[in-house]
């Protein structure tokens, strides 16, 4: 690859257990270096409560799950849907899904058009190898309100809006399939719901989102999914469940990228951010504006859990946090939206 | 009340079923429940109870320990 430009980012301080960066007001780190979030959950100087989930026996953990799953099959040609980004996690997913539970699972991933060329790839051979069947659902609703967004100069977490628009996506093609259960492969660290620390930035975020989409009544689904998002998907969806099996069986890297590689013919991206993921292409706009505008968001408090967690070294979890931001990806990411470089990344005021 | 709030707990939440269950069981920061127990322990105790609550004002707090779903129902039967 050429040498490319790399975008200047603020440099923060780091918890010295964990890699959150200080944040005045949220993210508090001690004279001993270690953040308020580590001292709560209990790395560093508090002793860690031994009742979790965590802490069962892995056959344990992985005989709930098949019970779990057993409990969503209606008999319809497929037990579940696996949503599939083409990184290692989801691709790990189907592999569990087809090889470990033996299920039937329906393949879908969900284009933003930003999708990396190694994400459709590592799809097709996958569900080629396993024996799946696949959709790629293409949506243009997400760069028309990235646009959007980033004209309105407003505080907005990106990936908060477009998570929210896949999971309705991936719901929607569950429902018409009539599929009850939704694999995703969440690892431990983005299990989002007990993560206080992400709330202020969900909350300022959803505010902006409102105000900027009202204005578009093209859009009044995506407000009627942000003024309560687990009352829609209650409403919508009823009977569908979402699981990570990662809750339920450990993530470790080295080995899921050993058996996607030498099974499943895998390939890592490396114009990813973070570097080698499965992001897509506008993830180098949105990182960038996270940590201009709230310091941090869900790769930061996903990473600082896996190291909590034992299942990651803060030395990988900072190479990976501190990954380039390339400007060629900011580029082509906001070309893709018909705004310029220059008016977007030089004149970008807060709310 | 509490009686009845564990046995609702073991018989739908998988992760619970060998649990020896406590009053101040952690269930949601330990990790046996996701937001989608929560959702669904919410509407079985809205059928079992004959009670209301809606999703606007649902607080994980009162999810995250037994006795705060005893008390959360205790509140809404008045």
């Amino acid at each position: 690859m050429e040498t490319e430009r790399i975008v200047i980012r603020p440099k923060r301080r780091k918890c010295k257990c964990c890699v959150m960066p200080e944040t005045p007001g949220f993210i508090e780190i001690g004279d001993d270096g270690i953040c308020n979030i580590c001292k709560e959950r209990g790395v560093g100087t508090v002793e860690k409560s031994e009742d979790t989930f965590d802490k069962l026996d892995p056959q344990k953990k992985l005989s709930i799950l098949q019970k779990k799953v057993d409990r969503f099959k209606t008999g319809g040609q497929y037990d579940c849907v696996c949503s599939v980004s083409g990184g290692k996690d989801s691709i790990m997913t189907l592999y569990i899904a087809k090889k470990i539970l033996g299920l039937n699972p329906l393949a879908v991933m969900i284009d933003s058009g930003f999708a990396l060329k190694e994400m459709p790839e590592n799809l097709a051979n996958a569900t080629d190898i396993l024996g799946i069947d696949s959709i790629i659902f293409k949506m243009f609703d997400i760069k028309d309100i990235f646009r959007l967004f980033l004209q309105s100069g407003k505080r907005i977490y990106y990936c908060r809006l477009c998570h929210a628009l896949l999971d309705l996506k991936i719901h929607d093609i569950a429902k018409r399939y009539g599929v009850n259960l939704i694999l995703g492969g969440y690892t431990k660290g983005q299990q989002y719901i007990q993560k206080s620390e992400l709330f202020w930035i969900y909350e300022e975020s959803d505010k902006n989102t409102v105000d900027v989409l009202k204005d578009h009544p093209k859009y009044d689904y995506v407000l009627e999914l942000y003024k309560n998002q687990t009352g829609y998907f209650r409403k919508h969806f009823p009977t569908i469940a979402q699981i990570s099996p990662f809750k339920y069986i450990e993530w470790n890297e080295d080995e899921i990228l050993r058996i996607l590689t030498t099974e499943l013919k895998f390939k890592r991206s490396a114009m990813s951010w973070p570097i080698n993921s499965s992001n897509c292409l506008f993830n180098h706009v949105a990182q960038y504006m996270v940590e201009k505008d709230f310091g941090y968001a869900q790769h930061e408090v996903e990473l600082s859990e896996l190291v909590r967690a034992g299942e990651m070294t803060r030395e990988r979890a900072l190479e990976i946090s501190e990954s380039p931001i390339y400007e060629s990806a900011v580029r082509d990411s906001l070309d893709k939206l018909g705004l310029k470089y220059e008016d977007i990344m030089g004149g970008y005021t807060n709310a | 009340m509490l009686e009845e709030v564990f046995k609702l707990l073991k018989e739908n939440v998988v992760e619970l079923e060998d649990v020896d269950l406590k009053e101040d069981t952690s269930l949601i920061a330990s990790g046996y429940m996701d937001s989608y127990e929560v959702v669904m322990i919410l509407e079985k105790l809205e059928k079992i109870f004959s009670i209301n609550i809606e999703l606007d004002e649902l607080n994980l707090e009162d999810f995250e320990k037994p006795i705060n779903i005893a008390k959360l129902v205790e509140a809404k039967r008045g």
